[in-house]
């Protein structure tokens, strides 16, 4: 799969992937994870004034700062979205990404 | 097995930086054809991880530690070579019929031809069977715009393997196709779909026919110079993360993928393994540019190291930008690492 697009073959993104032990994961487990993983991407977009929430367990809506929304289909293009809801880049190496307080 | 009659026939396999050299390493090793390998690895970082994969395929495996056989260590390509042959000789290691050498995805594989060549004690022992190249059939054709080094390796190659064509579309391949047969219309062109290629191709590679190719010692011999600065000024960097605590892997992934959609372009390789919360077995991750693929378990740890390590080969990116991000996701899921380098 493709980290640009995400969508070369199937709609799966490859950290969609769960990484634990053992072949067979629960469905309470893998919504956990979701979940786990939509309250990290909020943090990490919260100095762009981003938010984002599960839709159904299927896509991820992408709320901006002046109430603009998009939906991703899985993460490969969710920073794409963020990006556009955002008006602005996002870029985890710079300067300003990094000086900004953890979380916050 | 057969006493080996003549020198031993020995296999380069070459390609770009992620288009799937150890994939096929280890379908080869797999194979009876190559049961009897020794393998030379040959990585262009400061922790090399491909002997770890193919380790538990056989007890031949071993790194050349001091950076890129292209340019600085043809002496040591000899030494390792000839050590290795010194070992079977002895009966120190078992007695291999075959070598093959795995150069680092950044190599001029002609050097590496030469040496073997025009060793006075190599040639004698060792004979060059095949060059095979790897090509990735998805980002092959930006790659031969790109990088110099891959149309070298395509050109010195007696096989070319396309690989990753599940991934690739129809045309896209098929102009790859013709473009690398019009650079080199004597090679052979294969190809492999979810890693697995054609069985004959095993067959072939494995067969202990004469070289196909003859590369002449001098102009293999002039083309020693380094390769790894690119022509517009940014360097090739590489370098280790190393990471104690295990690693959350959705603030993980988030970090890669968000890294590669960012700076995919400049990404020429990232490849790590990760002690993951919640798993006490390693999980290995390849990426090439924007391509990260499927995350990989390996059923045991390969020594007694338990840390993450992750390595970058990458054009013009800050080591300690790269480790701070990473870091700074990481501490998103535990607030703990606060303070963390």
């Amino acid at each position: 799969m493709c980290g640009l697009c995400g969508i070369f073959g199937d709609s799966r993104h490859w950290s969609d992937e769960i990484v634990r032990d053992g072949d067979s994961v629960p469905v309470w487990q893998r919504r956990r994870e979701r979940q786990h993983r939509i309250t990290l991407i909020n943090k990490i977009l919260t100095p762009y004034r981003v938010t984002v929430a599960d839709w159904q367990g299927e896509k991820l809506v992408v709320r901006g700062p002046t109430g603009r929304c998009e939906l991703a289909e899985t993460v490969g293009d969710l920073w794409q979205k963020a990006e556009i809801a955002a008006g602005r880049p996002l870029d985890p190496l710079d300067a300003q990404f990094l000086e900004a307080p953890d979380g916050t | 097995m057969e006493p080996e009659a003549g020198p031993l026939p020995l296999i380069v396999l070459t390609g770009f930086l992620g288009s799937g050299k150890t994939t096929l390493l280890r379908r080869l090793l797999a194979s009876t054809e190559f049961h009897d390998a020794a393998v030379l690895i040959n990585e262009f970082g400061a922790v090399g991880l491909d002997h770890l994969i193919v380790r538990n395929l056989t007890d031949s495996a071993v790194l050349l530690q001091s950076g890129c056989v292209c340019c600085s260590i043809r002496g040591d390509l000899s030494e390792a070579l000839m050590q290795l042959l010194t070992q079977r000789d002895r009966g120190e290691i078992p007695r291999f019929g075959r070598v093959i050498i795995e150069t680092t995805g950044l190599a001029d594989p002609s050097p590496i031809l030469a040496t073997l060549m025009c060793h006075p004690a190599l040639r004698h022992h060792l004979r060059l069977a095949k060059v095979a190249a790897t090509v990735d059939a998805v980002l092959g054709e930006a790659n031969l715009d790109r990088h110099p080094e891959l149309i070298k390796q395509i050109a010195a190659a007696d096989h070319l393997i396309l690989t990753k064509m599940d991934l690739a579309s129809r045309e896209s391949s098929e102009r790859l196709r013709r473009r690398l047969s019009a650079l080199n219309p004597a090679a052979a062109i294969d190809q492999a779909i979810y890693g697995r290629v054609d069985p004959s191709l095993i067959a072939r590679l494995g067969a202990r026919s004469a070289p196909t190719m003859v590369v002449a010692g001098e102009e293999a011999s002039a083309s020693f110079a380094p390769t790894h600065q690119r022509p517009a000024g940014q360097p090739v960097s590489s370098f280790v993360i190393t990471l104690s605590e295990p690693v959350d892997w959705a603030a993980f992934g988030l970090w890669l993928s968000l890294l590669a959609y960012k700076h995919g372009a400049a990404l020429l390789r990232v490849k790590g393994i990760l002690r993951v919360v919640g798993s006490d077995l390693p999980v290995l991750i390849h990426g090439v540019q924007h391509l990260i693929h499927l995350p990989e378990h390996l059923s045991a740890w390969p020594s007694e190291d338990r840390s993450s390590h992750v390595v970058f080969i990458a054009l013009g990116l800050e080591r300690q930008a790269v480790e701070r991000s990473l870091r700074k996701f990481l501490r998103l899921e535990n607030p703990a690492l606060r303070g963390a380098a």
